[in-house]
């Protein structure tokens, strides 16, 4: 009995036993599945496509060989699991663009990069030509928000499977980058709202059974933090390519978020990062540093055949290295030569480039097509438009990206900008692109089709004006500019005239209240130093057989600009009659003076003669004449304006007979629209005899509608 | 009034005009200037040649640099056969050689084998000889040795038997002698001179004894050295096998 106890008390303690041995069992086995996972990724962003021109010794100097010599060194010594590049890889770089990002993208299929983020400026390459070369290559371009009708462009995101890990990286694109309008035109290409776009992909990765996200950004630290906020399902943002790093105006490689997750951005572009990170519930940082890339002898067939594609490459870029141009004389060519050059050969008075469009060099001797690929960092088509004063002076209150020429001082050929009027400007898209965003508006353009490279190719061909040592010429350019005013009026007439005296020509000899109107335009031939305006003006009411106003004038006035508030001119006005009437009387008045001139007012002080010339003609009048044009806006809409019209002239030389003709309008404008407008004016007319002791009066109080429109013939 | 009249109805016509006019700068100042069809069309068409050129540059260009790269490996290609046809006709005249040198190192082991059975069978016979002769003198060497023990043995029996039968006379005669020792001092003196003598002969047994063990020492030193020869030739012999063995694995 005692012996069977002791049997079952023995097998009990060996089941026992054999549990315990089961639980540690499965404990060891555990412990390594919950353990973190160490996962090292190998970062790079703005490339820029920094090949050499070089074949020579390019294995030494070659900063894009270096980088891969290094890249190869990590990979052969196993410190890194996958390798991702943050984007702006493919531009400015000279080869790249050369090679449309061809070769840029050869770098990454040999040197096993796994995927690259598309950036701003790599859209400069062309959406065509990267949707182009991301085919048929173990490289992934990524952008989930870069669509083109609501489907995305290119790979949103890309599952990374490591140590029974997966993990899902998602790419979004800043939407500061500007699609070429060619590629917005014809592949209706355009930029989602990014937010929207990451969570329904965190989500569909999730769904897939991913462990962790990473999302490789080109937003912005506040971007980035709110979208840490929105989508917890992201455990880590990587930020490079267009994005500063800059947190507060400091620059930040790393912020930490207090529930456990990071936001990582790459500073530095010349060279590459190393991430460490521990995959476990979430994702913790190990570590990230930074390396230059260094001299690393490797005889890794993939390297070799990478160079050797390289070479090719170059040397086809030298192949195709033409000649532009000889004998260019030593110039400084920067971003204001450049937009002055667009001046010149687009007529236009302003030009307007970002900022860092030209790499500043001194050009000299013969100049070739590489040369002038490595001074342009636009490839963006030429627009001109037309932008209104105000708008140019909002652009120049927010231009500290834009460089724009033809405009001094508020001046656009030494005329201050006036906000009713437009200019004439040519820019590239991209700063096309920046003035539509500062007046949040669109503006009517037309496409040259040539980038900046072509126009500046095309001039070096032709006229060299990015030559010229100064641009003041294209201020000396006569542009002609006409202004057409229509008024439908209401308009009541009272005369009172004596008997003896006569009606001025064109004026009405009797009171009247009816519906007319009246229509003048200005033709102005200017530069920075002359103006002549030409005013045809008609103002023709007709009842019955009677000619209530018929008045056909014209004024041929010449402003020579001496300074900013004085101008000396001379003036010659013809008063006529639209429809003869027992006759054609024609008043001539051709006086010479000084203007002076201010923001809001301009006075005119002549001396001249006035002489009716037939019907009939009459002695000669000299006087003095006194004119006076005042507009002072009360609101954006309303404007007061005021003007004098006065001339007071001695029958003859030697009589004391004073006659003054004066004219005064007061009118309220009520703007409508840029082109209508409604006004009430009331103009007060007197002629005056010595001679006769008689007046002519006659007061108008007109209720209008205004059509005015101006446009520059060129 | 007929006049009035006539202007009131001028006045409205001309009112109407107004309106009319009115309404059409209206309609002038909201119209915007429309792109027309044409020109769009003409834009989008401007758009794709832009893309399609780009789209032909790249295509172009790197159809280029992929001719070169295939010219270059063409090239590699040709330079590669070449070196393979070389290494080939290289190989075969190798391989010529190395079935030579076969047949050569072949006849070179066989008559190895052949003077290795010879030695073998030289060496042999010599062990057996050696071991005869180290056997007689092995032989020699015990007989002699129990020649020598033998006489040791009896010499020191006679010895023995000669001292215990001396030592008996001269108890005997002690007795006596003490007994008549004063008489016979005379006496005492012939037995001491007769006791020297005696002395003499040991010493010269004793002498005799020394030269038989030098002389045994010698024997087992001529046997030591027959030992050290035939293991030399035993040495030899293994030396001689071991080449034999070489040669026939092809190593001369």
């Amino acid at each position: 009995m005692n012996h069977q106890a002791s049997d079952s008390n023995f097998r009990s303690k060996e089941f026992t036993f054999l549990i315990v041995i089961f639980f540690v069992f499965l404990v060891f086995i555990s412990v390594p599945l919950k353990a973190d996972t160490k996962f090292t990724l190998l970062l790079t962003s703005n490339l820029q496509g920094r090949f050499s021109l070089d074949n020579d010794r390019q294995n030494d100097n070659d900063p894009m060989l270096l980088l891969a010599q290094s890249i190869i060194k990590e990979k052969e010594k196993s410190r890194f699991d996958i390798y991702l590049d943050l984007g702006n890889a493919f531009y400015p770089g000279t080869l790249s663009r050369y090679s449309y990002g061809s070769v840029m993208m050869d770098f990454f299929d040999y040197f096993n990069c796994d995927a690259t983020l598309i950036s701003s400026r790599d859209i400069s390459i062309g959406l065509s030509n990267l949707e182009f070369l991301s085919k048929d290559r173990t490289t992934k371009m990524l952008s989930a928000n870069i669509t083109r009708d609501k489907q995305p462009v290119f790979i949103p995101f890309t599952v990374i499977k490591h140590s029974g890990k997966k993990i899902g990286i998602i790419g979004v694109s800043s939407s500061d980058g500007l699609i070429d309008i060619a590629d917005k035109k014809v592949l209706n290409i355009s930029f989602r709202e990014y937010r929207e776009t990451i969570k329904e992909k965190a989500a569909q990765l999730k769904e897939d059974g991913c462990d962790n996200l990473i999302l490789l950004s080109g937003l912005s630290y506040r971007n980035n933090l709110e979208l840490m906020q929105e989508i917890p399902e992201v455990n880590l943002i990587i930020s490079g390519g267009d994005s500063t790093g800059s947190l507060f105006s400091f620059p930040s490689t790393r912020v930490d978020l207090q529930w456990g997750r990071s936001i990582i951005t790459l500073l530095q572009n010349d060279g590459y990062y190393k991430l460490e990170l521990n995959l476990g519930d979430g994702i913790s940082i190990t570590s990230l540093d930074f390396t230059k890339p260094s001299k690393y002898e490797t005889s890794n067939p993939a390297y070799g055949e990478f160079v050797n594609r390289l070479s090719i490459w170059k040397d086809k870029f030298k192949e195709e290295n033409n000649l532009i141009a000889d004998n260019v004389p030593e110039t400084m060519i920067t971003d204001e030569t450049a937009a002055n050059m667009l001046r010149h050969r687009h007529r236009s008075e302003i030009g307007i480039i970002e900022k860092y469009s030209i790499l500043p060099q001194t050009l000299s001797g013969p100049l070739y097509y590489s040369t002038i690929m490595t001074l342009v960092n636009d490839d963006y088509p030429v627009f001109t438009y037309r932008l209104s004063g105000a708008d140019l002076k909002k652009i120049q209150e927010n231009s500290s990206e834009l460089v724009i020429t033809g405009i001094d001082k508020g001046r656009v050929q030494n005329y201050p900008v006036s906000d009713g009027r437009t200019y004439s400007v040519s820019s590239t898209q991209l700063a096309y692109d920046r003035v539509t965003r500062i007046l949040r508006k669109h503006i009517e353009y037309t496409n040259t089709w040539n980038t900046l490279q072509d126009e500046i190719e095309n001039d070096l061909k032709t006229e060299m004006s990015l030559t010229s040592s100064d641009f003041d010429y294209l201020d000396d350019r006569f542009r002609v500019l006409v202004d057409i005013s229509l008024s439908g009026l209401y308009d009541k007439s009272v005369i009172e005239k004596d008997e003896g005296i006569e009606t001025p020509p064109g004026k009405p000899s009797e009171s009247y209240l009816r519906w007319g109107m009246e229509g003048s335009a200005n033709i102005t031939i200017y530069n920075r130093n002359h103006q002549l305006i030409l005013t045809p003006y008609i103002y023709y009411i007709k009842q019955n057989e009677e000619y209530l106003q018929n008045l056909l004038r014209g004024t041929l006035l010449y402003i020579y600009n001496l300074t900013d508030y004085v101008r000396p001119y001379e003036k010659l006005q013809l008063d006529t009659v639209v429809v003869e009437v027992e006759g054609r009387p024609i008043l001539v008045r051709e006086t010479v003076g000084i203007s002076l001139k201010t923001e809001r007012v301009t006075g005119k002080l002549g001396g001249g003669f006035e002489k009716q010339i037939q019907d009939p003609e009459t002695p000669r009048i000299d006087g003095i004449e006194a004119l006076l044009d005042a507009n002072i806006p009360l609101t954006s809409v309303l404007t007061y304006s005021f003007k004098l019209d006065s001339f007071i002239s001695l029958r003859t030389t030697t009589s004391d007979q004073l006659e003054a003709r004066t004219e005064i309008t007061n009118a309220l404008s009520f703007k409508i629209n840029s082109m209508l407008g409604v006004s009430m004016k009331y103009k007060w007319f007197k002629l005056y005899s010595t001679e006769l002791n008689e007046s002519y009066k006659y007061k108008q109080t007109l209720l209008s509608v205004d059509l005015k429109t101006d446009f520059k013939l060129f | 009034m007929e006049n009035i009249n006539k202007r009131f109805a001028n006045r409205e016509s001309s009112g109407k005009k107004s309106v009319i006019f009115i309404c059409l700068l209206m309609l002038l100042s909201c119209t915007s200037i429309s792109v027309t069809p044409d020109r769009n069309v003409n834009e989008q068409i401007k758009a794709e040649n832009r893309i399609m050129k780009q789209n032909l540059m790249l295509v172009i260009r790197e159809n280029r640099v992929l001719k070169d790269e295939n010219i270059f490996y063409k090239v590699e290609t040709g330079r590669l056969t070449a070196k393979i046809k070389l290494l080939n006709s290289e190989m075969d005249s190798l391989k010529k050689k190395y079935e030579q040198d076969v047949a050569l190192l072949n006849e070179k082991y066989d008559n190895l084998n052949k003077k290795n059975m010879i030695l073998e069978q030289e060496s042999s016979s010599k062990i057996q000889e050696l071991t005869a002769v180290n056997k007689a003198i092995e032989e020699k060497m015990g007989g002699e040795i129990t020649a020598l023990n033998e006489n040791i043995r009896k010499q020191e029996e006679t010895f023995n038997k000669e001292r215990a039968a001396i030592e008996t006379a001269f108890s005997s005669k002690e007795m006596d002698y003490q007994k008549q020792l004063a008489q016979l001092k005379q006496d005492i003196l012939t037995a001491n001179m007769e006791m020297e003598s005696l002395k003499s002969k040991l010493a010269e047994s004793n002498a005799n004894l020394e030269s038989v063990k030098a002389e045994l020492l010698k024997k087992e030193d001529m046997n030591q050295d027959l030992k050290k020869q035939i293991e030399k030739l035993t040495a030899d012999l293994e030396q001689k096998k071991d080449a034999a063995q070489e040669i026939k694995a092809g190593n001369p």
